[in-house]
Formats: C-alpha cells, sequence, structure tokens
C-alpha cells in the first residue's frame, strides 16, 4: 500500500485533526528523528501526541505524520501539508 | 446568563487543593473562553454526544466524564426557567492512585524517545490525582455555584462509556438463573451463622452455578470475578452476623489484592477456599463468644491486628469512649483475663508463628513484637510455655 508523509503545521486544528484521524481506514502514524512511532486512532496514542502539541518546534520540524492509501491521504490533505509520495 | 464571578470564583477555590482548568460553554456547546491551552476540550475528548445526550434527556445534575484512559472531568449545566443556559467543564484529573501509574505502565509499550517521554510524564505528574468522594462533592458544589440549588451526592451522573452495547450484549447471556438465588441466600445464612457445615452449602451452589455467567473471553479473570463476588456476600454476612465491620473490611481488602495477583485458575480456587475457611473460623470465634459485648470484640480484633505495636489501655479505652478503669473491668469481666495479660498472649501467640515460620532472630522477633527488650520476651514466652524460645523453634520449624 502506498505511504504518505504529512508535515504538522505550526496552527492545527486539533479538534478536525481527531475526526479525521478517525474517519481514516488505516493507521495514521506519528514518527519523530528521535525514534518516536505512535498510532493515533488509539486514545493513548492520541494523548501522547497532543499534550507533545505544545513543543510546536519539535512537532513542525522533527517530526511527521504516515498514513496508507489514496482515500487517507486525501482526507489529511485537508489539515496537512504532504511531504513526499513513496511507494511500496 | 450564568454568574462569571461566581463560577470564576469557585474554579479559584478549586484550584486552591488541585489544579484544575475552568471552560465555559453555551447551551449549543460553542465555546466561551476557558482557563486552559486546550480550547475546544468538549471536541477534543469526544464529550460532544455524551452532553448532548445528557440535556436531550432533561438532565440538569452534574456529569462525571471519563476518558479510556482514566482522564475525568466534571461537566455542570446551569439552568434559568428550566431551560439550559450554559455548560461548564472543570478537569482533567485522575481518580485513583493507581491510575497515573498504570499509565505510565502502558507508556513502556510505545517505546517513546526520551523527549516524548519526559513531556507526556510531565503531563501525567501535572495531573491532579483526586478521590472519588472529593470529585462528586466538588460536582455538587459546582451545581450550587450554578443554581443556588442543593442536590446529593446520589443525584450526579456518572457518563457510561457504551450503553448500545451493553444493551446488545445482554441478549447473549444466558437467563437461566434456576435455584441459584435460594441456595445464594441458604449460603450467606450459613456464613451469618458461623454454621460449621458452609462446606457442604458451598459446594451445592457451585454444582448449580459455575457462578457469573457472561462470557468476557478470559477464564482465569472470569474466576478472580466469581471469587470476589463470594468474597463480598461471605464478608457482608459475617458483618451481619457480628463480625467487627472494619476486620471485616480489612480482610476483604486484603483478599482481593490476593486474588488480583493470582495468574492460575487453580490459585484463585485455592485462595477461596482459604477466604471463606478465615472468615468461617472467625465467626466460630464470634459465636462461641456470644456473651462478650462488640465492643471487647472489636478491641480484641483491634489488638490482633495491631500486634506489633505498643499497645496501651488508654489507646483501646479511648477507641470507645470509656475510662480505662471501666473498660479493665469490662474487659476482664466478659474475656476472664486483664487486658495486658490478654495483649501479651496473643503477642507470644505471634511469637510462635515467626519462630516456627521464619529465621528472624529472637530479637528481631522481640522487637517486632514491642518487647521491651530480649530478656522480657524471653522470661514471658518460657513462664508461658515452659521451654525457651529456640527450643520452641527446634521442635517446631516448618522451614
Amino acid at each position: 500500500m502506498t505511504e504518505y508523509l504529512f508535515t504538522i503545521p505550526k496552527a492545527l486544528d486539533l479538534t478536525r485533526m481527531k475526526q479525521i484521524v478517525a474517519a481514516c481506514e488505516n493507521e495514521i502514524y506519528f514518527e519523530s528523528e528521535e525514534g518516536d512511532r505512535i498510532a493515533l486512532k488509539s486514545t493513548l496514542g492520541q494523548l501522547i501526541f497532543f499534550s507533545m502539541f505544545h513543543d510546536l518546534e519539535f512537532l513542525h520540524t522533527k517530526s511527521h505524520l504516515r498514513c496508507f492509501g489514496k482515500k487517507d491521504k486525501e482526507r489529511l490533505s485537508e489539515i496537512l501539508t504532504l511531504i513526499t509520495d513513496e511507494s511500496r | 446568563m450564568y454568574n462569571k464571578e461566581k463560577i470564576a470564583f469557585f474554579h479559584e477555590l478549586i484550584c486552591t487543593n488541585y489544579d484544575m482548568f475552568l471552560w465555559n460553554y453555551r447551551s449549543d456547546l460553542s465555546l466561551i473562553d476557558t482557563t486552559s491551552v486546550d480550547n475546544d476540550i468538549i471536541a477534543d475528548v469526544g464529550f460532544t454526544e455524551k452532553i448532548q445526550n445528557h440535556i436531550a434527556l432533561g438532565q440538569s445534575a452534574p456529569l462525571i466524564l471519563e476518558t479510556q484512559i482514566g482522564l475525568v472531568w466534571i461537566a455542570g449545566f446551569a439552568f434559568e426557567n428550566h431551560r439550559i443556559e450554559s455548560v461548564h467543564l472543570i478537569g482533567p484529573s485522575f481518580i485513583g492512585r493507581d491510575t497515573p501509574t498504570n499509565l505510565l505502565k502502558k507508556l513502556n509499550g510505545y517505546n517513546l524517545s526520551v523527549h516524548s517521554r519526559s513531556i507526556v510524564t510531565k503531563m501525567i505528574a501535572k495531573t491532579p490525582v483526586i478521590p472519588s468522594s472529593t470529585l462528586f462533592q466538588y460536582a455538587i458544589m459546582l451545581h450550587y455555584t450554578l443554581n443556588n440549588e442543593k442536590i446529593l451526592v446520589s443525584d450526579v451522573i456518572y457518563a457510561t462509556s457504551d450503553n448500545e452495547n451493553i444493551i446488545n450484549t445482554m441478549d447473549e447471556i444466558p437467563d437461566e438463573h434456576n435455584g441459584i438465588w435460594i441456595n445464594e441466600q441458604k449460603l450467606c445464612k450459613m456464613f451469618e451463622d458461623g454454621n460449621p457445615d458452609y462446606k457442604k452449602a458451598l459446594s451445592i451452589s457451585s454444582s448449580i452455578s459455575s457462578g457469573v455467567k457472561a462470557d468476557i473471553g478470559d477464564s482465569v479473570r472470569k474466576h478472580k470475578n466469581n471469587a470476589i463476588v463470594l468474597l463480598t456476600l461471605c464478608s457482608r454476612s459475617c458483618m451481619k452476623g457480628g463480625m467487627d465491620p472494619s476486620f471485616a473490611y480489612n480482610l476483604n481488602d486484603y483478599y482481593i489484592k490476593r486474588f488480583e495477583e493470582c495468574k492460575l485458575f487453580s490459585d484463585v480456587a485455592k485462595l477461596c477456599d482459604a477466604m471463606v475457611d478465615d472468615y468461617m473460623s472467625h465467626m466460630k470465634q464470634i459465636k462461641e463468644s456470644a456473651d462478650v459485648s462488640s465492643q471487647i470484640q472489636s478491641s480484641c480484633y483491634y489488638i490482633k491486628q495491631h500486634i506489633h505495636n505498643d499497645i496501651s489501655i488508654r489507646e483501646l479505652a479511648d477507641r470507645y469512649g470509656y475510662t480505662e478503669y471501666y473498660f479493665s473491668h469490662k474487659f476482664k469481666k466478659e474475656m476472664g483475663c486483664n487486658v495486658n495479660l490478654y495483649i501479651l498472649n496473643e503477642k507470644l501467640n505471634q511469637s510462635k508463628l515467626l519462630l516456627s515460620g521464619t529465621t528472624q532472630s529472637i530479637q528481631e522477633i522481640s522487637d517486632s513484637l514491642a518487647f521491651c527488650n530480649r530478656s522480657y520476651f524471653y522470661s514471658c514466652f518460657r513462664r508461658q510455655t515452659g521451654i525457651s524460645p529456640n527450643e520452641y523453634r527446634k521442635k517446631n520449624a516448618q522451614l
């Protein structure tokens, strides 16, 4: 399945993001340069992600979101910026 | 419109004890303002539907809202002329000291970087842990602040997680419970009476029912649940039969902890037998000492539970508002020996268990049982048993 990476903008509507993640068919992962890989569909995963939201510098420059499949890519494109298009 | 100053003051008062945030919403759940950086907590955490259902059912009482990871908020509703005017949330907090610890343990499964773990750990550490009784009190106070109306704790509503699923599952639970109720009642009566034939009643109950019928997909958990049900029936029946409630509850908590530590069904079953035997042996003592008043029985339990402490007659008498003289006199009349001798005998009985079942030195045993010195312990022991502690240990060692 094709994977897509998105940057996390400095101004992000958390409420809308939560709704979009819930609507996605496949898992969405938050990944950072320091090795974090957190699944965002789980409640605990969201808690971890939202608690890091106060460190905008870290989120914006050193991490990204990964999704799978075109449909999820289109959903996330509403609020996030696509970085690259990796094919498997 | 709600009284802004009143709700702000109430929030300030709560924050003198617990650091929580306040969100103020209009009746359509659009945010007015908040003291938190997380703007729309109702939508962010997924409370919208629960609050809308609460309002649609015409309920005005405060609502306790909980997420799956144990974070809790109180929702209060301001009414004017029987119409909801505003909704106010205070939180988040944890209920129960274990919740943040368990949450941190779950984080271990996420292999977080040091940076991320540090942020999340700080966030969890900042979230206050509030006893559930206090949370309910705050809910009552919030309602009064908003509506000038006094309510009871029983009026506060706890939002459940998924009502539709529960209703569907009810259809899947077998509804054959013939004979279970009557046998349960017979068993409880036996516990209450300290009837030595309780084992027979217990095996009859087991043959009629294998316990809770809901299949939760985990057989050890199911057996633990059954054991805890039996423990609850046993402890409450024993209290009804005269067991000191404080003692019964302590024993109840002890066995719940032991049941939760069990890993196998056989461990649960063995512990269950030990639990019932434990309660019944105490009930037997109670029934045999029926001439002893509840105060003296309670003080005997207190002595047993504090056997490692230095217990004074004054301390025991104060528990019941008696003078030392009256308590001593009453104790001797009902128990047939004076208080100090009873305490000494209990300590010596405990020392026998420690001598036969542990490798603790005589000095350690003497100190742990609050004897003033080893020589005194030695001479008391010898006077009661006729032999020294060391000789007793050699004869009775269980290790």
